[in-house]
């Protein structure tokens, strides 16, 4: 009986439809998400405006289909560059050791125990309002989580036998690393990544929530929260569509990582 | 063996191998050391087995590990064709990885889960550039040929195959490069008895195909005695004895040998045996008896043994031991 990892399959799933609807919001949205039509302001969802419209009578559908190239581009860029970073140095700490890995740790852990939301505000002060600055901030605050699991795992990997077989036939240290090491701490790296991915999404809408993130008019889900928070009683349409929006992203990577974690215990060649 | 101790392809000189035991993390000092290999010395000759023997911890695998330069030796020296290979550069010690090769013990763990077959046999080929990247599944499906693998599992990865099929790829691996020399680092202590015999007899016709040196290590006597030429016991980071495996197996010179060889089983139930049982444990290397380092569970144990440490001493026919019983 083949068994049916749901986790996995929902998580894809969601994230799948998300992405192909913002992917189709490049091309194609039913009105333009930036186009004002004051006299049109909070009509409520029907067959011409299905999520209805804001205050300032923009389609809410199409500002967040146009909102999730905002939101998905901030958070894949910010949690990949985080990753590369972070894994890199976690790399060579944990192969290198002594003084290096624990001067990058201590580093790291420092990092660590900052809040990112004062990272965030720290970034603000430095470069200013707009997306890259939310992207550098949640980069910044990922790059310690990678450095961590990137480092344990090659810490107890560079002990296995086959990483010592390739060093007696001669193995350069970058060999090692990239060809013994990291495809076999590449499970556990991966899982941290759509753990962080969710909470990237969440990050950015709290940070455009506060107003340090996309700047007007162009859409963001946090942004979209943020300047429908006063008429929430008036026309509850504005901010429950955005809110699904996250929910269905942040459940759809969260699935997706119990999904890997369950392929990780079930199968050898997915040791987590 | 005529050609015994002219020309050795291997000498090991007063070897000793300190792991230090270190506390604190910035400021660290050494409050200790475990002596894992303490004062050795043997030589292989070309073509020959020796078999290294001795009770799990006695610091036999780290004697196979600093030969091949995998970890760094406190003092003593290792000569392979007459270089000293702790002297050799990185670029040097990298080039003589074609003609030393290991072996391991446990062929679950020695192989990358993440590489196929192919790619496991096709890196120290791709490292020292033997064969043109155009040959090289020639040269594959030769190597698995000769270890008994059909070439068409190639595309395998290693868990979809059994222990011992498992061993059997690690040594293609090993002797992708032609090497002249082999670490046997209990190769078939992992495996079915029944696979062990196979194991042990492909090692040994490859041995005579290719001309092979082996250090084999080993718990087994009774393996041991059937793939070695000479045989070294080890106890407690020193070898205690070492002489021809008939010498060795037939007239047994150190207690401690005496004790192993009464342990071996003997498949007939009407043999009495007299079986030399040792009391207590292995002591502890981080802090060896005084002397010889088996008088704490020696049946023969004299004052002199509590004092003085035997040197290595012939007793005949090349039969070396390191005792005080004369």
């Amino acid at each position: 009986m083949k068994k049916i990892n749901l986790p996995l399959v929902i998580g894809s799933l969601c994230l799948i439809f998300v992405i192909s609807m913002t992917l189709i919001s490049v091309f194609f949205t039913p009105f333009e998400p930036t186009t004002m039509a004051i006299h049109k302001g909070f009509t409520s969802p029907s067959a011409v405006h299905l999520f209805g419209t804001d205050q300032f009578g923009r389609d809410i559908l199409s500002r967040i289909m146009a909102g999730g190239q905002n939101s998905l581009l901030i958070a894949f860029t910010a949690v990949s560059s985080g990753m590369i970073i972070g894994s890199s140095l976690g790399a060579t700490a944990g192969y290198m050791g002594g003084l290096l890995d624990e001067i990058l740790m201590r580093v790291a852990e420092v990092l660590y125990s900052f809040p990112s939301f004062l990272l965030a505000l720290l970034a603000v002060t430095i470069f200013g309002t707009g997306r890259n600055t939310v992207m550098i901030a949640i980069a910044i605050a990922n790059i310690p989580i990678f450095m961590k699991i990137t480092r344990n795992n090659f810490l107890s990997l560079k002990e296995m036998h086959y990483v010592e077989a390739a060093k007696a036939i001669g193995a350069s240290d970058w060999r090692i690393m990239f060809k013994h090491i990291l495809p076999n701490a590449l499970p556990a790296i991966l899982v941290q990544a759509s753990v962080s991915f969710s909470a990237a999404i969440l990050a950015e809408a709290s940070l455009s929530y506060i107003g340090v993130g996309v700047k007007p008019p162009y859409p963001s889900w946090g942004r979209m929260l943020k300047e429908a928070r006063s008429f929430a009683g008036l026309a509850p349409w504005t901010v429950i569509f955005p809110g699904i929006a996250i929910a269905i992203t942040v459940l759809g990577s969260n699935l997706l990582t119990d999904g890997l974690r369950m392929k990780g215990s079930g199968e050898s060649k997915w040791n987590i | 063996m005529s050609n015994v101790n002219h020309h050795p392809l291997l000498k090991v000189d007063n070897l000793v191998k300190y792991f230090s035991i270190t506390k604190g993390i910035l400021f660290s000092k050494q409050i200790g050391a475990v002596k894992a290999v303490d004062d050795i010395s043997f030589t292989i000759a070309p073509g020959e087995t020796l078999g290294l023997v001795g009770e799990s911890g006695c610091g036999k695998s780290t004697v196979g590990r600093v030969i091949l330069g995998l970890t760094k030796a406190t003092s003593g020296s290792v000569f392979f064709e007459g270089k000293d290979i702790q002297a050799l550069s990185k670029h040097e010690l990298r080039e003589l990885r074609k003609d030393m090769q290991i072996i391991f013990q446990d062929p679950y763990a020695s192989l990358n889960p993440r590489m196929t077959v192919r790619e496991i046999i096709a890196e120290p080929l791709e490292i020292h550039k033997i064969v043109d990247h155009k040959d090289f599944d020639r040269r594959i499906d030769k190597l698995l040929d000769v270890v008994g693998l059909d070439s068409s599992l190639k595309r395998r990865f290693p868990h979809e195959f059994s222990g011992g099929q498992r061993q059997r790829i690690g040594i293609a691996r090993a002797l992708a490069v032609n090497p002249k020399f082999i670490v046997c680092d209990e190769p078939v202590s992992a495996l079915d008895v029944s696979i062990q015999a196979q194991v042990v007899n492909l090692l040994q016709d490859l041995q005579e195909e290719f001309g092979l040196t082996y250090l084999f290590i080993a718990h087994d006597l009774s393996v041991i005695k059937h793939i070695s030429n000479r045989v070294a016991v080890m106890y407690l980071g020193k070898i205690v004895e070492l002489a021809d495996k008939d010498q060795l197996y037939n007239n047994p010179q150190h207690p401690y040998t005496q004790a192993l060889l009464s342990a071996i089983p003997v498949p007939n139930p009407e043999v009495r045996s007299n079986r030399i049982i040792l009391n207590g444990d292995v002591p502890s290397p981080i802090n060896p008896p005084s002397g010889c380092r088996f008088h704490t569970r020696c049946p023969h144990v004299m004052q002199i043994c509590k004092e003085l440490e035997p040197e290595m001493e012939d007793k005949g026919n090349r039969h070396y031991a390191a005792c005080h019983l004369k």
